[in-house]
């Protein structure tokens, strides 16, 4: 008990005097308003806090088991604040003092793969063309299990990313390990630009056209406007619908959303309402943006549109598919996505390090908030494949054509419904939602011709 | 910034969460680049003016400070205000005030995860996984970004302090709850016995009670045994540590003065300019003297623990069985920064600890001597189809009377499926039992075979 009541009457002793210091810090702050003028211009109760921060920062200078600098202090501060805040709140630091290089806004340096965790280690989920890694023979499915020799298990996406991702020229070992390969194969690389392709489309079958948006970046909308001229091209202006893929699309510019919607809404479908969005801010208040221009002509007119989404379909994405749901310009397939779409911003803290976070959450021009709800398809389809599996019907069709299909049925309309099958069977077992998602197309198509016969 | 500025600071000497004695009070001249902090400021201006939610300056501070301590490494931890003061004597009393539970942040509300035994809320009927909506007739909704650290202050208040809160259990209508507050007290030790003379003492964590409760076991056993302990099993499994004092105190306790002749070290730290603190030497017998000791550790046995079974294997006073332990190695100092609110603690790690030998066991922890791993297992026979001379209709009697056969019999009948009992519930245990009894057995008939002249 002796020691409690002394212990207290040090703590009252030492409040008294620490009260005198923490006004001397105060008035000296004061006095030095030339450099400090952001902490000068801070309310007391800050200054209080500020004062904690800097006694506790000296002590840990003074006696943590080794030295550090003020800068790591500082830095380590900072991504704890940043750590308590939304996800997407990131504090960037370019220690290594590179300048910015040139580079077009679909470049980027690295050794051009996309990654999946996989137990614990990462998977390679796409390697890009002309990359590092496709020179270097890495191929889809492969797993890394060391990065310059030193083991991943476990760690997260972010570390591993910041591991792979180095300046232009440096070397980076991979060790990799193969399904059918009993031991890892260590692959030196080296990093360089990688064109990045988040825009890529394909027609799926005749006259129905697919394009994939993988994240938005610059001119990623510009990018869907050529492929939307390159499908009407190819099919002589015929085409019946078009898939737009934004599955695992979890981040991008904002701006490049809202020039999509402009691209895929006319001004008729809008009549006077022409709000893409809105947001609230910490003032609490609903502001309408993203006015889409009242000459506003769809690129896709009378064309029907799916747009598939799934729970990792995030961010601005999330803000393309719920406009084009509430005006009825799309019909929404696959999962509901993940709920988390917010209005970011970016701030430069020096000259080398960033901010970023979010200011506002979003709202569909229906004021459905996205935030924590996210996207809710029209049409819900999961992933799994069962439906297809056991349907026995298209099992024996496959059977039967157990060699590669046009290779030896070169004409006959039966073969080709063979050959039109056989795709939809891969399809189906390659990606079911896809492959759902054309079905409805059709559907909605045959649907049209007999409304329009029965009119006729 | 390099201001003339002075601050003082409490050291407390402390081992993970754990405080005991002042041991220094110190001038702080403070000194900070401008530019750095400037970066901090420049952080919070912009993330109050624009970021989504509003946030409170004692939030963002509170995560600063917490962040710059908590990137350096593990153990390098910031309490703020008054709650490290409380939590911090939990450890250090060995006991604390409040209703007795140990909560988490859930979705702004506050889930309890331990109801503390012969508590005011176990009394009370409050419940683990219960969810507390309510503290003193405020909703926790209302409290603010800094609410769990509000509310928790409320649950640890003084000893005869009214505490209300709004409970809900599952889907059910919220509850109030009227409690006062009592002092908590955190037992540490507990006893049994494995076998007839054979006994068993678990220590959960070290507080300063956790020797006088360990030497209260020790007696208790010696009673139970008639004086007739023929080994002890001391099970350090998932005891997380605590103060560098308390654990020192416990093994002091432990190691036998006069077994260890010259070297009476227990263990030293060393801080980063090489400075040797905390040099303790063993001081006392212990009541455990000449009786065969086994330590069980396994991966959880963290920091205090660990040192504690080094200390054991370096002297050679016990057998170290179990799994390789956690491997902290080091030490953290609690510093009390006072300022006119509240007094803040950090946790800051300062030294390497060294045992006996001069090991540090910093990620790597202790190699047990005997290697057990935890491991279930399951009989490779039904006892039904085991079948002994015995178990025939016609068997011919034992040569020593029926009546003792039947005896010897049920005992070991009795003994093994004890033993089965505990192979199947904690099989580290009933092999490091066995262990004991080996030991017990080959010292007893070395004594007979090597020493035959003695008696």
């Amino acid at each position: 008990m002796d020691r409690i009541s002394k212990m207290i009457k040090k703590i009252i002793l030492f409040i008294c005097s620490c009260y005198l210091a923490c006004n001397t810090f105060a008035s000296a702050i004061l006095d030095q308003s030339d450099t400090t003028s952001a902490i000068s211009q801070q309310k007391p109760q800050e200054q209080k806090e500020l004062y904690l921060f800097t006694v506790i920062g000296t002590a840990v200078k003074k006696h943590y088991i080794r030295s550090v600098s003020d800068d790591e202090l500082v830095d380590n501060a900072i991504k704890g604040i940043i750590s308590e805040l939304y996800p997407y709140s990131v504090y960037t630091i370019n220690t290594d003092r590179i300048p910015p290089q040139n580079l077009a806004p679909n470049e980027f340096i690295g050794i051009g793969v996309n990654l999946e965790p996989d137990n614990g280690l990462p998977r390679i989920t796409e390697v890009m063309n002309d990359s590092p890694a496709k020179k270097a023979g890495i191929k889809e499915g492969d797993i890394i299990t060391q990065i310059d020799n030193k083991p991943i298990k476990n760690m997260s996406p972010k570390d591993v990313f910041s591991l792979i991702s180095g300046p232009k020229g440096s070397k980076i070992i991979l060790t990799i390990s193969r399904e059918n390969e009993n031991k890892p194969q260590a692959l030196t690389l080296v990093r360089d630009i990688v064109k990045f392709q988040a825009v890529k489309w394909r027609l799926l079958e005749p006259n129905y056209g697919y394009i994939c948006i993988q994240t938005f970046q610059d001119h990623s909308a510009d990018n869907v406007k050529e492929a939307i001229t390159h499908l009407k091209n190819t099919t002589q202006n015929k085409l019946q619908g078009v898939i737009i893929d934004l599955r695992n699309n979890q981040e991008g510019i904002f701006t490049q959303g809202i020039q999509l919607i402009n691209y895929l809404l006319s001004s008729d479908k809008l009549k006077d309402n022409r709000v893409l969005m809105y947001v609230i801010s910490n003032n609490k208040n609903f502001k309408s943006i993203g006015i889409a221009a009242s000459n506003n002509s769809d690129l896709l007119l009378n064309v029907p549109i799916v747009i598939l989404i799934n729970n990792e379909t995030k961010a601005i994405a999330e803000i393309v598919a719920g406009a084009l749901q509430d005006y009825k310009r799309a019909i929404i397939v696959g999962e509901k996505s993940f709920g988390e779409s917010f209005l970011q911003t970016k701030v430069a803290v020096d000259k080398y390090r960033t901010i970023s976070f979010p200011v506002a959450v979003i709202y569909t021009p229906q004021k459905h908030l996205i935030q924590a709800h996210g996207i809710v398809p029209d049409v819900m389809i999961n992933k799994s494949k069962t439906a297809v599996e056991n349907d026995k019907t298209l099992e024996s069709i496959n059977d039967k054509n157990s060699s590669p299909p046009y290779t030896k049925n070169k004409q006959g309309q039966n073969n080709n419904k063979i050959a039109q099958q056989n795709n939809e069977f891969d399809l189906a077992q390659k990606d079911y939602q896809l492959y759902e998602a054309l079905h409805l197309l059709k559907k909605q198509n045959a649907i049209g011709t007999i409304k329009t016969q029965e009119k006729n | 910034m390099n201001k003339k500025t002075t601050s003082l600071i409490f050291f407390i000497s402390c081992f993970i969460y754990n405080t005991s004695i002042f041991a220094e009070t110190e001038t702080l001249k403070i000194t900070f680049s401008k530019k750095a902090l400037q970066r901090l400021t420049t952080v919070i201006t912009n993330l109050k003016k624009s970021y989504v939610k509003p946030l409170s300056d004692e939030k963002l501070y509170y995560d600063a400070i917490q962040g710059m301590l908590s990137n350096l490494d593990p153990h390098s931890l910031y309490f703020n205000g008054n709650i490290s003061r409380k939590l911090g004597m939990t450890f250090n009393k060995g006991d604390v005030d409040g209703i007795g539970v140990e909560a988490i942040p859930e979705k702004e509300t506050i889930k309890i995860i331990e109801v503390i035994e012969n508590s005011p809320a176990e009394k009370a009927g409050i419940q683990v996984g219960d969810i507390i909506v309510k503290v003193n007739n405020k909703p926790i909704a209302d409290m603010g970004d800094m609410y769990l650290y509000k509310a928790i202050n409320i649950l640890y208040s003084p000893k005869g302090s009214k505490v209300t809160l709004g409970i809900t259990r599952g889907n059910d209508k919220p509850r109030i709850f009227t409690l006062i507050c009592d002092t908590i007290k955190i037992p540490t030790v507990k006893w049994d016995l494995l076998a007839p003379n054979y006994g068993y003492i678990r220590i959960k964590l070290f507080t300063p009670n956790t020797a006088t409760e360990l030497k209260q076991a020790v007696a208790d056993l010696k009673k139970a045994t008639q004086n007739k302990l023929d080994g002890v099993i001391i099970d350090l499994r998932n005891n997380p540590g605590g103060s560098i004092e308390a654990t020192v105190q416990t093994a002091d306790s432990l190691l036998d003065t006069e077994h260890l002749k010259d070297n009476k070290l227990i263990v030293y730290t060393k801080d980063r300019d090489g400075n040797i603190k905390n040099y303790f030497k063993t001081t006392k017998d212990s009541p455990l003297s000449h009786i065969p000791l086994v330590v069980l550790i396994n991966e959880k046995s963290g920091s205090g623990a660990e040192m504690l079974a080094a200390v054991l294997q370096d002297h050679k006073q016990a057998i170290i069985a179990g799994t390789r332990s956690y491997g902290k190695g080091s030490m953290q100092t609690k510093l009390v920064i006072n300022d006119q609110r509240n007094a803040n603690t950090i946790d800051l790690t300062t030294d390497l600890y060294y045992t006996t030998l001069g090991r540090s066991l910093q990620a790597i922890g202790v190699i047990p001597d005997i290697i057990i791993n935890d491991v279930e297992i399951s009989e490779k026979h039904s006892p039904k189809k085991i079948i002994r001379e015995e178990d025939f209709v016609n068997h011919i009697p034992n040569g020593n009377g029926d009546k003792i056969a039947y005896q010897i019999l049920e005992n070991s009948k009795t003994q093994q499926n004890n033993e089965l009992a505990l192979a199947h519930k904690d099989y580290q245990l009933y092999e490091a039992l066995h262990l004991l009894k080996v030991l017990n057995i080959a010292n007893k008939q070395c004594a007979t075979i090597l020493l035959p002249n003695k008696n």
